[in-house]
């Protein structure tokens, strides 16, 4: 096993070296000139071509690319053409923002995902089948920010029991960024008002966040179990005159939880990269519009680094899935 | 089984228990001469080099001061931070005498010192705003409160440029560098200025709350804001939604849409000016068969500026007469508005020997914005009845500059929006139209008439304002004549905002800045 997670780590370097040389060419190729967009529209030749010796652009592609590992070793992703601030220190703020959102669904995921998929596996065609089904029709047909327009203007708009969006209500002083999650950092420095503030602020978003995976683990859970309950030793638990709790929430989806993991452990780094729209209609301030602005600016500092990280927690998290199965089914060894 | 139920009450209960707080949260704070304004944009610096960006320059308009000020009545400019001052006879020697109780945010004063600093870094990060320093040769520092600029040649525009720089802390500056980045890093989510709000915190995307300077050196006597809050939203929607429900005063981003519903609220007001903004159409005038004068007069009886003011301005704005804005100085008013003609433009196309159109023009525009796209497919749609058609190519905006810079490039047609820095025309119409701005200013017709290159040249240098408006009135003329340009319309800047918001006024000078010290709230709920 620790060999297996030794190869693994190590396999993570080379993609973690692939990607960033795949991310290099992509950028260089990309239409537009960076150091114009620094200069300003208006900056004369000149003044552009100095800026292109001040981001170090007027050098060879290999040469930035090796300049740019070598400082990742020094713990520097460059700097922001937009803002001028250490990328590594925008993801201090950006990276625990869309975490927490990211947190969030996954706890909506788990904790109505899994069961709504066990029930309706149980009883199809009953009640809660019918719901995990509007669910899914939810979840995967309509599109994110309309469902998310939708409940804001309901929720906040209508009913006023939510707020609209941000992470905390105006006014408000975010607490000290020492994990960079608000609500963690409310509950460290001990303000259980400002926790109950970003936790409220926390809820919506995550939730819409959710909703396609909650729909697509809720469908695979039940599909799987349907599966499962079917086996024969299933019908010996039940013959030992095991109770059927025992029989469903231990023996069966212990068995059936495979499948949804690995389909959740890449949703967890699909979900840090595709948080932009949810971050938009909720102003969240996150990695995911980071990205978006980045790439339309061409900050490639900000876009190249935020995106190793997510390529990193993505990875991470498949090595997490992995091991996580030699837990559950103990037949599988690496 | 039970078990889970339990489970899923106690969390609605929690749920249920956090909604009763929000509520409670709200209303503990006192909101009454707070002023809230929802934008979609944060800055991305607090640094006065990068003024040139409207959403930084909001920030300087309430943290900030430069050494003088647009009237937003007038356009006219009047003192500042700068009590006085005068231009020597041959236009080279600028004398500004400085206000003597001015501090600092950090609690120094603001002396003649700290302007020369603040010019002399602009120069020395060469980025940003830099560019309308050209002609800046040096500066002289003649005792604390006296502060002269020598320009290289007479440069008229150059004092129209003075509001936009604004005068950042020497001292705060120098204790605030590393890695010799000029306290760049430093001002990303701080400030150093002298203006009426400090900035008390930033959350990049989310908010930025401004508190009252007590030691303002105008004081505080009357009614002002005494705290700002910039809540950046992105949707439109939102914005409006927050507005409709008084959470926030002002709305810097109403979609065109939503204007009608917003101006049938009885509790909410719009706010309009007339932008130094112009809409175009520059037209390759060095391709075929762009450089055909009568085509290119035929693509402009083409379009249908009614449908644009209506479908894409909302009908907020004005078809533009002529190449600058009809608010701005030396708007020459007696150049024609052409209006929509296709027998007329038909007529000129066959003159020009493509009687049933028949050949395929290329038109770019920066492809985020929804305005650029609704331009770009009802100018598609015009030019078919003509039998032109028209591809398009979306592009971002660098990349769109970098091919109007390019003298082969693809497009036939650029969507282009120019903002002109302030009511003088001339920097503006000579970026856009001298021959020796292309490639490097923004001239993306590729446009060249000697005649108009000396008058550009020379309103740039004349100091007797008669000959100065002369000069661009010809040009003006000139530039419609020979139609580089399609000159669509001037947009109206419109904002909305809760009736009791009271002293806002449009300020195209400073586009987009909100000088928080001029309002006051009359009866805001708390």
């Amino acid at each position: 096993m620790l060999k297996f997670i030794i190869r693994r780590l190590l396999f993570m370097v080379f993609i973690m070296v692939g990607i960033s040389i795949l991310l290099f060419m992509i950028m260089y190729k990309l239409p537009g000139d960076p150091a114009r967009t620094v200069a300003g529209i208006r900056a004369k030749p000149e003044q552009v071509e100095s800026v292109r010796r001040q981001l170090g652009l007027d050098k060879p592609l290999h040469i930035q690319y090796l300049t740019y590992i070598k400082n990742i070793f020094k713990g520097k992703l460059g700097t922001s053409v937009l803002t001028k601030k250490p990328v590594a220190s925008q993801l201090k703020v950006y990276v625990p923002a869309s975490f927490e959102l990211v947190l969030g669904a996954m706890i909506w995921v788990i904790i109505f995902g899994v069961p709504l998929g066990v029930f309706s596996a149980l009883k199809p065609g009953k009640l809660m089948d019918i719901f995990s089904r509007f669910i899914t029709a939810l979840g995967m047909g309509m599109p994110i920010f309309w469902i998310g327009l939708i409940a804001q203007m309901f929720l906040y708009g209508k009913l006023n029991v939510l707020p609209f969006g941000g992470r905390l209500s105006m006014g408000l002083i975010p607490p000290p960024n020492i994990t960079g999650l608000y609500t963690l950092d409310a509950l460290i420095i001990r303000d259980f008002n400002l926790f109950k503030d970003a936790f409220v602020h926390l809820l919506l978003p995550s939730f819409i966040l959710a909703l396609p995976e909650l729909a697509i683990i809720s469908r695979l859970t039940q599909s799987s179990m349907m599966e499962v309950l079917q086996m024969d030793y299933i019908i010996v638990a039940r013959a030992k005159g095991l109770s059927e709790k025992r029989v469903v929430w231990i023996h069966a989806l212990k068995n059936a939880i495979s499948a949804p993991i690995t389909m959740f452990s890449m949703q967890i780094g699909m979900l840090l990269g595709g948080t932009i729209l949810v971050e938009s209609i909720f102003s969240w301030g996150g990695l995911g519009y980071l990205i978006f602005q980045g790439i339309l600016i061409r900050d490639f500092p900000v876009v190249m680094g935020s995106t190793l990280v997510i390529t990193f927690v993505f990875m991470v998290s498949n090595l997490f899935a992995d091991i996580l199965y030699c837990y559950l089914d103990p037949r599988i060894s690496y | 089984m039970k078990k889970l139920l339990y489970i899923l009450v106690m969390l609605m209960l929690i749920i249920l228990f956090c909604f009763t707080n929000y509520v409670f949260i709200l209303a503990d704070q006192d909101f009454s001469n707070t002023l809230v304004i929802a934008e979609n944009e944060y800055p991305s610096s607090f640094d006065p080099v990068f003024a040139d960006d409207s959403a930084v320059e909001r920030a300087m308009a309430l943290s900030y001061e430069a050494l003088l000020r647009f009237n937003p009545s007038t356009n006219k400019l009047e003192p500042w931070i700068a009590s006085k001052w005068s231009v020597s006879e041959d236009g080279k020697i600028y004398t500004f005498i400085l206000n003597q109780n001015i501090t600092f945010h950090d609690g120094t004063d603001l002396t003649a010192s700290d302007v020369k600093f603040t010019f002399d870094r602009m120069k020395e990060i060469n980025q940003g705003i830099v560019y309308e320093l050209n002609a800046l040769d040096r500066i002289e520092v003649v005792d604390d409160y006296t502060v002269k600029f020598y320009l290289s040649e007479p440069y008229i525009p150059f004092i129209n440029i003075i509001p936009k720089m604004y005068i950042i802390s020497e001292e705060g500056v120098k204790a605030n560098i590393s890695d010799n980045d000029f306290a760049m890093a430093y001002l990303a989510n701080h400030e150093l200025g002298s203006g009426p709000y400090v900035l008390t915190s930033f959350a990049p995307e989310q908010q930025a709350v401004f508190s009252k300077y007590d030691n303002y050196w105008k004081g505080w006597e009357g009614n002002h804001v005494e705290k700002v809050i910039w809540q950046y939203i992105k949707e439109s929607s939102t914005q409006r939604l927050l507005l409709e429900k008084g959470d926030v005063d002002i709305i810097m981003d109403p979609s065109p849409d939503d204007l009608n519903v917003l101006r049938d609220n009885s509790d909410i007001k719009l706010a309009e000016g007339t932008t130094f903004v112009v809409d175009y159409f520059h037209l390759r005038t060095n391709h075929k068969p762009l450089d055909d004068i009568r085509v290119r007069k035929a693509l402009a009886l083409a379009y249908d500026y009614d449908a644009h003011i209506a479908i894409v301005l909302g009908g907020s704005g004005t078809q533009a007469q002529g190449p600058i804005s009809s608010s701005m100085m030396f708007h020459n008013n007696t150049l024609p508005i052409v209006k929509q003609d296709m027998a007329k433009a038909k007529a000129l196309l066959a003159e020009a020997g493509y009687p049933n159109g028949g050949f395929t023009l290329k038109l770019a525009y920066v492809g985020i914005g929804e305005q650029d796209q609704r331009t770009a497919v009802m100018f598609q749609s015009n030019l078919a009845e003509l039998g032109i058609t028209v591809d398009f190519m979306a592009n971002t905006w660098d990349y769109m500059f970098d091919m109007e810079q390019d003298e082969n490039s693809e497009p036939d047609i650029y969507v282009e929006h120019f903002f002109y820095n302030s009511a003088d025309p001339g920097s503006g119409l000579w970026d856009l139209y001298h021959s020796e701005a292309r490639g490097i200013g923004s001239n993306a017709s590729w446009y060249q008439n000697p005649k108009v290159d000396e008058l550009l040249d020379m309103g740039l240098t004349e100091m007797d304002i008669i000959k100065r408006e002369m000069y661009y009135k010809e040009i003006q003329k000139l530039i419609t004549e020979d139609v580089p340009s399609i000159c669509i319309s001037n947009p109206k800047y419109i904002i909305a905002m809760r009736n009791y918001v009271h002293g806002y006024e449009y300020n195209p000078s400073h586009h987009e800045c909100i000088f928080a010290y001029d309002i006051y709230l009359d009866g805001k709920p708390n």
